[in-house]
């Protein structure tokens, strides 16, 4: 599903430049569920960025279900991120002036589906979580655990093949965020490939593979005993 | 996608009304002062005469003397006024070409009816009877008077609807007769004509340019000997001369009246040329055009209106202030848009990562910006009316109002404008690093 050999990732501004991936390389396989941990600044979320295609690498290979990222424009990236990818923020990243309906509705817009399909999508999506009775409330009307699950309604309404959370629980307490565990593991176990970063090692054991990132490279690679 | 960038962009502006507001009234400002001096300048710059412009022809005269090299004031030297008679010979010439000699006067015109002033002031004209299709003159009722009456006179008018009215309480009054000039004089109506009064009134710019009236009433220019009417206009002369009479002012060489005549093709004014010329030089063989270089000319309505300069420089540099005034407006309401957009550069990272191009991004917040342009332009032609309106009420004149092509134009415009004012905030939001939105909320 996803391979990268050697990525480098470069910050630089006019004073110093920061490697945040040095010669990465990591491959995950199609419904696999694989955390990522690692301290603060060792280049988690750059990774997960250049995984989503929201940022570019200064070398070295990215195949996602295939397709060679690196010779694509921005349209074509951006194409490749709504049809393939889904994505799980820390801090759900809902659009706040807009009610749950129009929440899910946004990737959708970007795929050209008809109205009618977008409605049938959004209301399924939103079922799934368990939300469908609020379609019509605002984001700032709902708990950080229900935000979350409009979170993963929306990026599961064009049904991606790869979801990539970024602390999906991080925001939550521990009920909520069993719930949304529970919910990841559940969209894991029909088929879709789930990339999450987390620092919570109790959640990082529910995975089938761990990989820990230190100073942009992958450090240690641990693989529990979860059955796909 | 169009109708949902609309629906984002009318939310976006209604969640910021003051800067929504602000970015409008910049644009409306701007666009108010440059559609207002553009339509005044407009206005002024119309040829009336349209397809008539190329025929028709001012006639001038180096009707002075004594070795002045020139006079008038103009380029050229050349008056734009002519002397009674000097019109009055150019009126008996054996040419066949239709034309006219005029001149304004002021006249008291008695009513018929009851409940209204009894006398009244309007703007008379002596003309000859070519002068009413050479200019286009609208007859309701009636027609104009006979060749004899050209060359004969006789107290014949005709008379603008308005007037009709204002004297019989109907538009329809021909055969009947009116009292006009002195309270005693009685003339009889043979025509009737739809209000006459082309902005500007090229047809003798020697008295206003852009009058709030047009003339009420027609007489024929062979009753200006008998009629003693004084002109309401421009008279100059050259050297000093004693007027008492009506009969010195006619026989002066003042200038005072205005001749036009229409010329169909290239033919017809070489021959007309050398008509001015031989008689200037016989003018000057009798005594009179004693400059150094006598002469005439003939000019076509668009070489009149310039060579008077209708549109002066300092409208041009009005007009040039207002458009500079416009994109000090601009520049402001790029300031307020990149303010206005900063704030959504979270949202845009949102939509990027859930798959818009940036190309998307941009479309979106350009709509939105031509949203605002709309508005903007909307309110700054309020505002033009507004400017419009105090122009006509400072200059009290009738012209410049909003025509349709300049109130689609002025929506054009800020259509235009606000886009190429949004393409920088535009540009800065979709070009944005998503990831350093999504992670700092």
């Amino acid at each position: 599903m996803l391979r990268m050999n050697k990525i480098s990732k470069v910050f630089s501004t006019d004073l110093i430049e920061t490697h945040a991936l040095r010669e990465f390389d990591l491959s995950v396989a199609e419904g696999e569920f694989v955390t990522v941990t690692g301290p603060s600044g060792s280049g988690k979320t750059t990774f997960l960025n250049i995984a989503g295609l929201l940022e570019t690498f200064n070398s070295g290979e990215y195949f996602l279900d295939g397709e060679d990222v690196a010779s694509l424009n921005d349209r074509q990236r951006s194409q490749l991120r709504n049809q393939k990818i889904g994505f799980i923020f820390q801090s759900f990243n809902l659009i706040p002036d807009l009610d749950l309906f129009d929440n899910v509705d946004v990737p959708l817009r970007y795929r050209g589906f008809s109205s009618a399909e977008r409605k049938d999508r959004i209301n399924h999506a939103l079922e799934r979580v368990g939300l469908a009775a609020r379609a019509k409330h605002l984001p700032s009307q709902l708990s950080g655990g229900q935000q979350q699950r409009v979170a993963i309604a929306r990026a599961l309404a064009g049904e991606p093949r790869f979801l990539l959370a970024d602390e999906p629980t991080g925001n939550l307490d521990s009920l909520m965020a069993r719930q949304v565990m529970e919910l990841l593991e559940e969209i894991n176990s029909e088929g879709t490939t789930i990339v999450m970063v987390t620092h919570d090692p109790d959640l990082a054991r529910r995975s089938q593979r761990n990989i820990q990132i230190i100073d942009g490279q992958v450090s240690d690679q641990q693989m529990f005993a979860q059955a796909v | 996608m169009l109708v949902y960038y609309s629906k984002l962009a009318w939310r976006h502006i209604l969640q910021t009304p003051v800067l929504s507001l602000l970015i409008v009234m910049a644009i409306a400002l701007g666009i108010g002062a440059s559609m207002t001096m553009i339509s005044y300048y407009k206005a002024m710059a119309h040829n009336p005469a349209e397809d008539r412009s190329e025929s028709l022809f001012a006639v001038q005269l180096a009707a002075y003397g004594n070795d002045m090299e020139e006079w008038g004031g103009r380029p050229d030297g050349l008056p734009i006024q002519l002397t009674h008679q000097d019109v009055k010979n150019l009126r008996e010439a054996e040419l066949s070409f239709p034309r006219s000699g005029m001149h304004q006067f002021m006249t008291v015109v008695t009513s018929q009816r009851e409940g209204v002033a009894p006398t009244n002031d309007y703007a008379g004209r002596f003309v000859d009877r070519d002068f009413f299709n050479m200019f286009d003159v609208t007859f309701l009722y009636g027609e104009p008077w006979s060749t004899q009456v050209d060359k004969e006179g006789e107290k014949h008018a005709v008379i603008s609807k308005s007037l009709s009215e204002w004297i019989f309480g109907e538009a329809d009054s021909v055969g009947k007769t009116f009292v006009m000039i002195d309270g005693e004089m009685l003339f009889t109506v043979v025509g009737v004509y739809e209000d006459f009064n082309p902005q500007p009134a090229y047809y003798d710019l020697s008295t206003s340019n852009f009058p709030s009236d047009g003339p009420g009433v027609f007489l024929p220019y062979s009753m200006v000997d008998t009629l003693d009417q004084f002109p309401m206009g421009n008279i100059s002369g050259w050297f000093p001369e004693e007027i008492n009479t009506h009969e010195d002012l006619r026989k002066s060489e003042y200038v005072w009246q205005v001749f036009w005549v229409k010329l169909d093709n290239e033919e017809q004014r070489e021959q007309y040329r050398n008509f001015l010329k031989a008689y200037s030089e016989e003018q000057h063989s009798l005594g009179r055009f004693q400059n150094p270089n006598p002469r005439g000319d003939i000019k076509d309505v668009a070489t009149w209106l310039e060579y008077n300069e209708v549109i002066n420089e300092d409208n041009k540099v009005m007009v040039g202030l207002s458009l500079l005034f416009l994109l000090v407006c601009l520049v402001n309401a790029v300031g307020l848009l990149l303010a206005k957009f900063l704030r959504k550069m979270n949202e845009a990272g949102i939509r990027r990562a859930l798959g818009a191009s940036k190309r998307q991004i941009f479309s979106q917040y350009l709509v939105e910006v031509g949203m605002l342009g709309l508005l903007g332009g909307l309110l700054g032609l309020v505002l033009a009316a507004f400017g419009l309106w105090a122009v006509r009420e400072l200059y009290e004149t009738d012209i410049a109002r909003l025509d349709p092509t300049l109130f689609a134009g002025a929506l054009a415009l800020s259509l235009f404008a606000s886009l190429l004012t949004g393409i920088l905030p535009a540009l800065r939001v979709c070009n944005s690093n998503p990831s350093l939105f999504l992670k700092a909320q």
